[in-house]
């Protein structure tokens, strides 16, 4: 009889927290196409990982990987047919696709991780994030700044796409902000998926004297990271906080909350409040952000640099977006 | 002035430092496709093989803790991918470009599937203990030339000291006969009794170990990781060493050292701040490669029967 009742409790329990789970979902799925590789370490793995976060909520989830840019407008399409709620573009390439797209499927949500291409209109069920990672580069390159000794910094990038420019930019700003002697040497190695070239890029800035390298290029950066480890020189990574890697030798590393954000778009799917907008996300915004500052980072630098954050959080220092290369280039 | 930051010495050292290194690996893989194709098999799936041994070898090097036994598994790993190639080119006599792109597809696919079956998708993946450079006695202490040839890492002299090895091999020795008569007229070589088939197989599955072991030097002494997709299109680059290299192991070392300059070239331009456009800069090494492959196409033929499958008669 006690066991009965006790299996009774049992299924009804079970019954109870799974319709729980039923209605929190409302009905909404989320599919996920990426630029890159899921394992990554960086861009992608960060969204992925996001994306498991909402599947482990309930949500219906799918994802693409390594989508090359002719074939995005058609993961696109493909996902919309399938009838997927909201689907994501992890990346600036991802804009001109969703813009075409959006207007067919006007009761699908497209996201677009990636800032407003220009001259492209933004559909009301369209959403571009304008992520200001050069807010966060910003803050990494204050902190190389005041850390580096030998006055020479470096930093690694992928592709010649805005983003990755304003964070070279920000990068060199914050840089000088913090040391007006300090040199940038900025490598773009035009891939986000070599990390040789990755290698080789650290390997030359540390013959030059660099003595802090930033990465911002996912699975070239951890060539990056490697060679910061052999060599012994601070690094600064990307994406995640990636001081497990080299816990002495990461001054920090830029962040961003993405499971944060993509969490924020079913809430306002939900709530009915999503697109025809550009969404920015900063540090104020609590996207972009610095992770928690090396254990060899002395009191006083680390209180100049958390100085610097809060008043890139409270507007008071407003970090200028620049489009263009400024890190140290000779005629 | 940008000449002041070109025209210094630690400049220069590291340009060539550089130069040696990132030859490396793309020369062992066009070594052992120089010996395929010499055969008469065209195997275009060197990069997959790469990304195999990559695999096998990074997996061996974390489970034991001996980086000597990953390379040997990287190897393997290599090897079992032309295994496949070769059964089905030579023993099926299946069309071998067709089979090479998909033996790049398939192991660029099996890779990341067997690596995620394992590890998962992680932000902080799992990595092998680091190799160092050797430096040689004596050697590494002379200037200059010691600090670009004598202060690599291990795997880079092994490669280099290959070349005069395999170049012996396929020149003066009858093994290396065999195995050019075999690419050139394998009729006229089995008549005479030389077992064209089993030359054709052991050629394929030398390339697959050379290939396995780039992929393993990749991932264990370079990375210390396995990454998707990792090899970065070295295996491509490898079969244009071999044109241009015109299927003679030392012309192949010299090719893949252009190469290697121009790739590094661009990298070390950039690190320095040269204000030019980085697009061009990125191109050069393979503008090279093209440029190169032109002039010296006229004057190369490849072996008679390259690509063409034999039917016993």
């Amino acid at each position: 009889m006690n066991k009965k009742f006790l299996s009774i409790i049992l299924v009804l329990s079970i019954l109870l927290i799974s319709s729980v789970h039923v209605y929190a979902v409302e009905d909404v799925s989320v599919a996920l196409i990426l630029p890159g590789s899921i394992s990554d370490a960086g861009w992608n793995a960060s969204a992925y990982i996001g994306l498991q976060e909402l599947a482990e909520k309930g949500y219906e989830t799918a994802f693409t990987e390594s989508v090359p840019i002719p074939d995005i407008e058609g993961a696109f399409r493909s996902y919309a047919e399938q009838g997927f709620t909201l689907i994501l573009g992890h990346g600036y390439e991802f804009g001109e696709p969703a813009a075409k797209v959006a207007p067919d499927f006007p009761d699908t949500y497209f996201f677009v991780a990636g800032k407003k291409p220009p001259e492209v209109e933004v559909s009301p069920n369209l959403r571009f994030m304008d992520q200001q990672e050069y807010q966060g580069a910003y803050l990494c390159g204050y902190a190389a700044g005041l850390l580096t000794e030998t006055n020479k910094i470096g930093i690694v990038g992928g592709l010649e796409i805005p983003t990755q420019i304003s964070s070279f930019a920000a990068y060199t700003t914050g840089a000088r902000d913090a040391n007006p002697d300090v040199e940038v040497f900025g490598v773009l190695t035009g891939t986000y998926e070599d990390p040789e070239k990755g290698r080789e890029a650290a390997l030359a800035q540390i013959a030059n004297g660099a003595d802090v390298i930033m990465q911002i290029c996912d699975s070239t950066g951890m060539g990056v990271i490697q060679v910061g480890i052999e060599k012994g020189v601070k690094l600064i990574g990307y994406g995640t906080d990636q001081s497990p890697l080299a816990p002495d030798l990461f001054i920090t590393s830029e962040t961003q909350a993405i499971p944060a954000v993509v969490a924020r778009q079913v809430e306002d799917i939900t709530a009915g409040t999503f697109g025809g907008d550009v969404w920015v996300a900063g540090v104020a915004e609590g996207v972009i952000d610095i992770a928690p500052l090396g254990p060899f980072v002395s009191k006083e630098d680390s209180d100049a640099i958390l100085a610097r954050r809060e008043m890139v959080v409270s507007g008071e220092f407003v970090v200028p977006e620049i489009f263009e290369r400024i890190d140290n280039k000779v005629d | 002035m940008v000449l002041d930051r070109i025209l210094t010495l630690t400049f220069i050292v590291n340009l060539l430092a550089a130069t040696i290194r990132s030859a490396a690996p793309i020369l062992l893989s066009a070594l052992g496709e120089i010996y395929t194709e010499k055969s008469g098999v065209c195997n275009i799936g060197v990069e997959g093989q790469i990304l195999c041994g990559a695999l096998t070898g990074f997996l061996a090097a974390y489970f034991t803790g001996s980086n000597l036994f990953g390379f040997v598994m990287g190897m393997a790993g290599g090897l079992l991918m032309s295994l496949l190639f070769a059964f089905l080119t030579v023993t099926l006599n299946a069309d071998q470009i067709v089979v090479g792109v998909t033996v790049n597809i398939f192991a660029a696919g099996l890779t990341s599937f067997i690596y995620r079956v394992i590890f998962g998708v992680t932000i902080f993946p799992p990595a092998t203990k680091p190799m160092k450079e050797i430096f040689i006695k004596g050697l590494s202490d002379i200037p200059i030339i010691g600090q670009v040839f004598f202060q690599q890492k291990p795997y880079v002299y092994f490669v280099f000291l290959l070349v005069p090895f395999l170049s012996y091999l396929l020149f003066k020795t009858t093994v290396g006969l065999k195995i050019r008569s075999v690419g050139e007229n394998p009729l006229a070589a089995e008549t005479v009794g030389i077992p064209v088939r089993l030359i054709r197989y052991c050629c394929i599955l030398f390339g697959g170990a050379c290939a396995g072991l780039t992929g393993a030097f990749l991932s264990i002494a370079q990375l210390t990781r396995f990454m998707d997709n990792m090899a970065g299109g070295r295996g491509f680059i490898a079969l244009a060493i071999v044109i241009f290299g015109q299927y003679n192991p030392t012309k192949a070392a010299a090719a893949a050292l252009i190469f290697g300059f121009a790739d590094s070239l661009q990298t070390c331009l950039q690190a320095v701040g040269l204000k030019f456009p980085e697009q061009f800069l990125r191109m050069a090494p393979y503008l090279v490669t093209i440029l190169a492959m032109v002039l010296v196409s006229k004057s190369v033929s490849g072996p008679a029967s390259l690509s063409k499958p034999y039917y016993k008669e």
